[in-house]
C-alpha cells in the first residue's frame, strides 16, 4: 500500500471510509488486558491479610464476603465493618541497559460491611450486605533508552499496523517511507490507576451440625485508567541533515516523536461464589469454596493525541479525532472457575492456616465485541490458550494471641504463579505479610495489615522483544480495618 | 456474535442452577438450623431456647474476658457481664502440706515411707502437682518537550477515513504490557 501513488491512495481511503462506516472496527485486545482484571487482587481485611489471605478455613468475620460465604454462619452477633487501605508500587524498569525507577500509590476506603444473623433456636442463617475493594489496578513504568535497530515510527508505518500517524506528523514521505528506522532515543512511562469493588450479597445457614454452607452475588464496578505517554528523540542527531518528507525544509533535522494514548475503562459485572465450612471438634476447620466465573463488562474510551517536531521549531500535531474512539467500545471478559480449598487449626492459641486455589487462566475469555469485530475477539481468545495455563495459588498464615495482652500477631505468605506457561519462579508473585490485632474494647476490634509483594515481568513498547522494558516490581500494601460487634 | 450471546446466558443459567440447586437440596433434605419464628403472644427472642452444642475454635484467650459475648449469639442474653480472665493465674489448692516443713532442705525421696522390699528404691514425687499448675483452658523523561514550538500543523485534514480504522492496533492497550499476539516467540 504504501508504495501507492498518493492520488490513487485517496481513492483507496473513500473505500476505506465506506467500509468502516459499515463494519465493526479492528483493533487489538490483548491478555495483558484480561489478566488485569483476572489475577485476584489482595482483598479488603486486615486480618486477613496479615495472614497472607489464608481465610478461607477462617472466614469468620464480614470478609467471608470476599474470601468464603459460608463462613458467615459462624458470626454469632451484628457486626458493622469499615476500613480503608495504602497502596503503593514501585517498579524499576531496564530497558537497553538503562535502568529506571518510579512509583504510584492510593489511598482508598476499602470496606464497609453489615452481618447480621437471625435469630434461630437451633444452628445458624446469617446474611451480610458488603462494598469491598477486590483488586487494585494502580501501577507505573518509566523508561529510557537508546535503540539502535528500531523505532515505533518505523513500527506503525509498517504492516500489519499501516498506521497514518507517522505520515500525518509528517514523518514519512507522500509515498509512506520513513527514514526514522532506528538509533533513537526512546523514553516514556505509563500510569496506571484504578480498582475493583463488589457490592456483595451473602447468605450462610448452619446445615448440619457445626457443618456451614453460604453464597454469595457480586456485583461489579470499578474503573482504570491508563496514560501512556511515549516519546522517540533524534539525542545523537543520526537525522539532524534529513528531511523526512523530502522537499519540505520544516521536516530537516528531526528531533521528536510523541504519542499520547489514554485507555479509559468503566468496569462493570456480575459473579457468584458458594462456599463450606466445616469445624472439625474445637480447634479446626476445612473450608472449600467455588468462584464462578466473574463477568465483567468493559467500556472502553481510547484517546490518541500525538505530535513531531522537528528542528526549526516545527511541529506537527495529530488530529485526535482521527484516531481516537468517537464511542466507547465494549466487549466482556470472562474469568474462570477458581476452586479453592483450606484449613485452620488452633494450636493452643496459636492459629495455622494454609489454602490452595486452582485457575486455569487458559479458560479466560472475551465475549460480546460491541465495535470491535468478533475476528479480533477470536484471536485474543486464541492468545490467551496458546500463552496461558492453569496455576495454583497458596496462601499460609498464623496468628497468635499473646494472653496477658490481647494482642494478636500475625504473619502470613502468599504465591501466585504466573498464568503465563513458560515463566520462571521468579515471574510469580510473591508476597510476605504481617499483621495486629486488638479487642480495644468490648464491642470493638482494630486490625492492621500489611503485605509486601515483589515480581518480575516484562513488556513491550511495540513489536516482540525489540522494544523491551525488563520490570522489577514492588507492592506495599497496609489496610485497617475496625470492627463494631453489637 | 449470536454464538457468543447464547454462550453467555447458558453459563448464567448453569449458575443460577447450581445457586438454586443448594437451598433446594436444604429444604429436600432437611436443614440443621430452626429459625426462630415470633411468636404473637411473647414476641421475644428466644433466648433460652438457643441450643448451643456447637463447638468453639476459639480459646479464651483470643478474646479475653469477652469469650462469651463473641461465642454467645447476640438475641441470647443477658452476655454482658465483664468476666476478667488472667489464663496465668493458677488454680488454688488447700492441700498445703506441700508448703509445710519448707525449711530448704532436700526433699528427700523414700522419706514418707519405707522402700519396698524388693523393687528399686524409686523416688517418690508426688504431693508437688498443684505447685503451678495452670488453668488449662486450651481447648478452646521525556526528554525534549520542546516548548519553541512553531507553524503548528496537521496533515492530511482529507484523512478523514481513519477514524477507528486499523490504525488503533498498534496504540490500544499498549500499556507496558506484553503483547500478547506475538509477545512469547
Amino acid at each position: 500500500m504504501k508504495t501507492h501513488n498518493i492520488k490513487h491512495l485517496y481513492g483507496y481511503f473513500a473505500v476505506l471510509v465506506s467500509f468502516f462506516l459499515f463494519s465493526s472496527i479492528s483493533f487489538s485486545q490483548g491478555v495483558s488486558d484480561a489478566l488485569r482484571v483476572g489475577i485476584d487482587g489482595l482483598g479488603a481485611n486486615a486480618r486477613a491479610l496479615g495472614m497472607g489471605n489464608s481465610y478461607i478455613g477462617l472466614s469468620d468475620d464480614a470478609s467471608a464476603a470476599f474470601f468464603n460465604p459460608a463462613g458467615f454462619g459462624l458470626i454469632k452477633g451484628i457486626e458493622f465493618t469499615g476500613g480503608l487501605d495504602y497502596y503503593n508500587s514501585s517498579t524499576n524498569t531496564t530497558f537497553f541497559n538503562n535502568s529506571s525507577s518510579s512509583s504510584n500509590s492510593a489511598t482508598r476506603l476499602n470496606n464497609l460491611s453489615l452481618v447480621l444473623p437471625f435469630p434461630t433456636t437451633r444452628g445458624s442463617l446469617v446474611f451480610g450486605i458488603s462494598y469491598h475493594q477486590t483488586n487494585t489496578l494502580d501501577g507505573q513504568l518509566s523508561f529510557s533508552g537508546f535503540n539502535k535497530n528500531s523505532s515505533f515510527i518505523n513500527f506503525l508505518n509498517s504492516p500489519p499496523q499501516d498506521s497514518y500517524i507517522p505520515y500525518d506528523l509528517y514523518l514519512t514521505d507522500t509515498n509512506f517511507v520513513t527514514p526514522l528506522t532506528g538509533n533513537l532515543n526512546q523514553s516514556g512511562s505509563i500510569l496506571n490507576s484504578g480498582a475493583i469493588n463488589n457490592w456483595t450479597f451473602s447468605g450462610a445457614v448452619e446445615v448440619a451440625q457445626n457443618l456451614y454452607v453460604g453464597m454469595n452475588l457480586n456485583i461489579i464496578n470499578g474503573d482504570f485508567k491508563s496514560i501512556n505517554d511515549y516519546y522517540e528523540d533524534d539525542t545523537q542527531g543520526f537525522y539532524s541533515n534529513v528531511e523526512t518528507d523530502p522537499g519540505n525544509p520544516n521536516t530537516l533535522g528531526f528531533q521528536t516523536f510523541y504519542l499520547k494514548r489514554v485507555l479509559d475503562w468503566g468496569i462493570s459485572g456480575w459473579n457468584a461464589k458458594v462456599g463450606m465450612l466445616y469445624q472439625l471438634k474445637n480447634n479446626a476447620r476445612i473450608g472449600i469454596t467455588i468462584q464462578f466465573p466473574k463477568t465483567y463488562d468493559i467500556k472502553e474510551q481510547l484517546t490518541v493525541n500525538g505530535h513531531s517536531i522537528f528542528a526549526n521549531g516545527t511541529r506537527y500535531d495529530l488530529n485526535s479525532s482521527y484516531y481516537s474512539d468517537s464511542s466507547p467500545v465494549k466487549y466482556s471478559i470472562v474469568t474462570p472457575y477458581e476452586i479453592a480449598g483450606g484449613f485452620s487449626y488452633n494450636l493452643k492459641g496459636l492459629i495455622l492456616s494454609g489454602q490452595a486455589t486452582l485457575i486455569d487462566y487458559s479458560q479466560m475469555q472475551f465475549e460480546n465485541p460491541d465495535g470491535i469485530s468478533q475476528q479480533t475477539v477470536d484471536d485474543a481468545n486464541k492468545s490467551i490458550k496458546y500463552l496461558l495455563g492453569p496455576v495454583i495459588n497458596y496462601n499460609l498464615g498464623a496468628e497468635y494471641t499473646i494472653p496477658d495482652m490481647g494482642l494478636r500477631l500475625r504473619l502470613g505468605y502468599m504465591g501466585q504463579p504466573s498464568p503465563y506457561k513458560n515463566d520462571p519462579p521468579e515471574y510469580s508473585r510473591k508476597y510476605i505479610t504481617g499483621g495486629i490485632g486488638i479487642l480495644a474494647a468490648k464491642t470493638v476490634s482494630i486490625d492492621l495489615g500489611y503485605a509486601h509483594g515483589w515480581w518480575k515481568n516484562y513488556g513491550d513498547n511495540y513489536g516482540s522483544n525489540i522494544s523491551r522494558t525488563y520490570q522489577d516490581i514492588t507492592v506495599d500494601k497496609l489496610i485497617l480495618t475496625t470492627t463494631f460487634n453489637f | 456474535m449470536v454464538h457468543q450471546g447464547e454462550d453467555k446466558m447458558k453459563r448464567k443459567v448453569g449458575i443460577i442452577k447450581y445457586l438454586l440447586v443448594l437451598p433446594v437440596a436444604l429444604l429436600l433434605g432437611g436443614c440443621y438450623t430452626v429459625l426462630w419464628m415470633p411468636n404473637s403472644d411473647t414476641a421475644q427472642l428466644p433466648a433460652n431456647q438457643y441450643d448451643n452444642n456447637g463447638y468453639d475454635f476459639y480459646n479464651q484467650d483470643y478474646y479475653g474476658g469477652y469469650w462469651s459475648y463473641y461465642n454467645t449469639p447476640w438475641w441470647v442474653g443477658p452476655v454482658n457481664s465483664y468476666t476478667p480472665y488472667s489464663p496465668s493465674e493458677p488454680s488454688r489448692s488447700s492441700d498445703v502440706q506441700n508448703l509445710r516443713d519448707n525449711t530448704g532442705g532436700r526433699n528427700d525421696v523414700g522419706t514418707e515411707r519405707p522402700a519396698m522390699q524388693s523393687g528399686s528404691a524409686g523416688r517418690n514425687s508426688s504431693g508437688n502437682d498443684n505447685i503451678g499448675k495452670q488453668n488449662n483452658n486450651s481447648n478452646n523523561s521525556p526528554a525534549n518537550n520542546n516548548s519553541n514550538t512553531q507553524n503548528t500543523q496537521t496533515r492530511s485534514q482529507n484523512n478523514s477515513g481513519n477514524n477507528n480504522s486499523l490504525d488503533n492496533n498498534a496504540l490500544r492497550n499498549n500499556n507496558g504490557s506484553r503483547n500478547s499476539g506475538s509477545g512469547r516467540r
